[in-house]
């Protein structure tokens, strides 16, 4: 993260935050924002240069440490915290929901960090309650609680499972043996990580395509280090796909790893890249419609068509796919 | 409904829309804008 953008977030925060707790101590600041000291001083030494326009006495943040307390006038326009996004308000209410159902924290009401008691049910549950109300009707995502659940306890353990996993890349399913590493949350998506017996190799497990979970008596041996998050990685002989995109589908860059992009006069987007299968691919160019159009290879649009033809069939009958 | 559709032709031959209509109209033609590109 740029550390000037950090930097700021951090101040955007904090202010409403001190205002909201005159007088107390720097270090208290420091270990709330994850920052130190030094560097909390130079954020409100900063804070004295900013204000409303006019920038005159009157106009500018006032922020003074006294006795190592901190006090913060003249920024009540900054009294009101700032609203989560969309996207960062389901990013955490996913990940409270998951820390709640998998037990992790016990059934013991968790004490906020200052010590005080955030009633019978704990900041968690307090917290999850008013992101729910903040993210309205969209706060229900679904997630395989159950299954992050099971795992959970299975990765802390090092205790090997079997999967039976619907892979999306080669569209079959499989029952594989995983020693679990961690779970992850990519892009609004769950992962399990970890080393496939079947594969021989790590691999990456979408928990929404797990059919069935069974944790074993089994000890796996520890998981390395550093575990990377989960990314797709084009082999040497995976297939090179070529495709233009309209404005409207350009979004599918997003889900595939580009090798090579361009515009042409009409803003349409050629796209290169690899694709582990060219089903998989076929799959995806499905939804884009006329939006989309195969470059090479000529067996990616065959494919595409194929796959057309047979859902069409389910709606028209035999005899219309023969007369589109 | 775009988002319905998209699911829908992901899943493949594994499910089929029986309603509404509209949408289950929307469904063949773009897939037979596919059978029969511009």
């Amino acid at each position: 993260v740029n550390p000037t953008l950090a930097r700021l977030r951090r101040i955007l925060v904090m202010v409403p935050w001190l205002l909201d707790h005159p007088g107390v101590a720097v270090e208290e600041v420091a270990r709330r924002f994850e920052s130190s000291p030094p560097e909390i001083l130079d954020d409100l030494d900063l804070l004295g240069y900013c204000g409303l326009p006019g920038y005159g006495g009157g106009d500018l943040i006032e922020a003074s440490v006294s006795g190592g307390q901190v006090v913060v006038r003249m920024a009540e326009f900054f009294a009101r915290p700032l609203s989560l996004s969309m996207r960062e308000g389901l990013a955490l209410l996913l990940a409270a929901r998951a820390t709640r159902d998998s037990g992790v924290l016990g059934n013991v009401p968790a004490m906020d960090r200052s010590g005080d008691d955030a009633g019978t049910d704990g900041p968690l549950i307090t917290a999850i309650a008013k992101l729910e109300a903040h993210l309205g009707a969209r706060a229900e995502v679904p997630v395989a609680m159950d299954l992050l659940a099971a795992l959970w306890p299975a990765v802390t353990d090092h205790r090997v499972v079997d999967l039976t996993y619907q892979s999306a890349s080669k569209n079959e399913t499989t029952v594989r043996q995983v020693e679990p590493w961690t779970i992850r949350l990519v892009e609004g998506a769950w992962y399990l990580q970890g080393y496939c017996r079947s594969a021989q190799d790590q691999r990456s497990f979408r928990l929404d395509r797990v059919k069935d979970l069974q944790v074993t008596e089994e000890t796996a041996p520890d998981p390395p280090g550093d575990v990377r998050p989960p990314v797709y990685r084009p082999a040497l002989d995976d297939p090179l796909v070529v495709i233009e995109v309209s404005p409207q589908a350009a979004w599918i860059a997003d889900h595939v790893v580009l090798t090579d992009r361009t515009q042409n006069k009409a803003g349409w987007s050629r796209l290169r890249f690899q694709t582990t299968t060219l089903d998989w691919a076929a799959r995806l160019l499905l939804r884009l419609g006329d939006q989309a159009r195969v470059i090479a290879p000529q067996e990616l649009a065959d494919l595409r068509r194929s796959h057309a033809q047979s859902i069409l069939a389910l709606y028209d009958g035999p005899e219309s796919t023969n007369n589109p | 409904v775009e988002e319905l559709i998209g699911w829908l032709l992901e899943l493949g031959t594994d499910v089929e829309l029986i309603g509404p209509d509209d949408v289950r109209a929307q469904l063949v033609t773009h897939l037979r804008e596919m059978m029969d590109p511009a």
